[in-house]
């Protein structure tokens, strides 16, 4: 599994690296087909200011998942049970998608920027919060 | 050849038996002041032994000291939950810890993270809950080593007090004892 993971890992930093990021020609993203984002950094902080930098593994959080705004959905990928989280609301601003949502005593973004596929997301609670960086992609 | 060998093997293993327990107690000098006897020498030696035995609690032949135990190992699975707030006490309830084990993560906000176990963003965990586990471990090793060394002065107290009276004992019988 860890092993499938790693690999996900790795096909996502290609997708992201390697060949264009997002698509060229399409130039602003749509919201017709889903996007599969990678999360490349997380950093866990706590209110009194202290912040360390963890994996996307160690705080539970997938490595890879996926952004579908029509079903308004992101699913956790390359897990036998996927987790899943519905987006309660999208906006659109200065190329920037903005999804968010709720889960428990957390709640959520997503930032992903329209013109290169960069996300950046957070999940906050009390005095906790987790900011992830990223790569989305069409796939 | 291999009878040989572990005849020597025994005979060392027997030595080491026999020497272990009197190394690191080094054995009094002791005078006949006025010309006893080596039997009237045994028999006071034995009865000092007794007597300092009695007085000190502590027996050179069977050295233990009287100690309370270490604190038993704690459970590391589950850390103390944080002790929270009015809020999170009204909140709380006996649920809180059990979904929060399930989660692995912050005990004390299992349940209301508990909406899921598939949760994306509600089920990241924390690093303090492995921070917590190696606190635990780091004290329960202080504990451990503090409680040897704890054993150790008590041992090293023991004996020296056992010293004193048998050589109190020894000198009131006409010996010099060093």
């Amino acid at each position: 599994m860890k092993l499938l993971v790693s690999g996900l890992v790795v096909l996502g930093f290609a997708v992201a690296g390697l060949s264009p990021p997002w698509s060229a020609a399409a130039g602003k993203y749509d919201g017709a087909a889903p996007l599969v984002c990678a999360a490349m950094t997380v950093s866990e902080c706590v209110a009194e200011g202290r912040c360390q930098r963890r994996n996307a593994e160690k705080v539970n959080f997938p490595a890879l998942f996926k952004v579908d705004v029509k079903a308004m959905k992101l699913w956790e990928l390359g897990a036998d049970k996927p987790r899943e989280t519905s987006i309660r609301s999208l906006d659109r601003e200065s190329n920037k998608m903005i999804l968010s949502g709720a889960e428990g005593e957390r709640g959520w973004t997503v930032l992903i920027n329209e013109a290169n596929g960069k996300m950046s997301a957070t999940a906050a609670g009390d005095g906790e919060g987790f900011v992830i960086f990223g790569q989305c992609a069409l796939p | 050849m291999i009878g040989c060998g572990r005849r020597v093997a025994l005979f060392v293993l027997a030595g080491l038996i026999v020497a272990v327990p009197q190394m690191g107690t080094a054995q009094p000098y002791i005078y006949p002041d006025r010309g006893q006897s080596y039997q009237q020498q045994e028999s006071d030696k034995g009865q000092c032994y007794g007597w300092a035995v009695q007085q000190t609690g502590f027996d050179p032949a069977n050295p233990q000291v009287a100690m309370a135990q270490p604190p038993p190992p704690q459970y590391y699975g589950q850390p103390q939950a944080p002790q929270g707030g009015m809020l999170r006490g009204a909140a709380g309830g006996a649920a809180l810890g059990a979904v929060g084990g399930a989660i692995g993560g912050d005990a004390g906000k299992g349940a209301a993270i508990g909406a899921g176990v598939g949760a994306l963003f509600g089920g990241m965990r924390r690093m303090r809950y492995e921070e917590q586990q190696q606190q635990q471990m780091q004290q329960q090793q202080q504990q451990q080593q503090m409680y040897a060394a704890q054993q150790q002065n008590a041992m090293s107290q023991g004996r020296s007090n056992y010293e004193r009276a048998f050589s109190a004992c020894m000198s009131a019988r006409g010996y010099t004892v060093r």
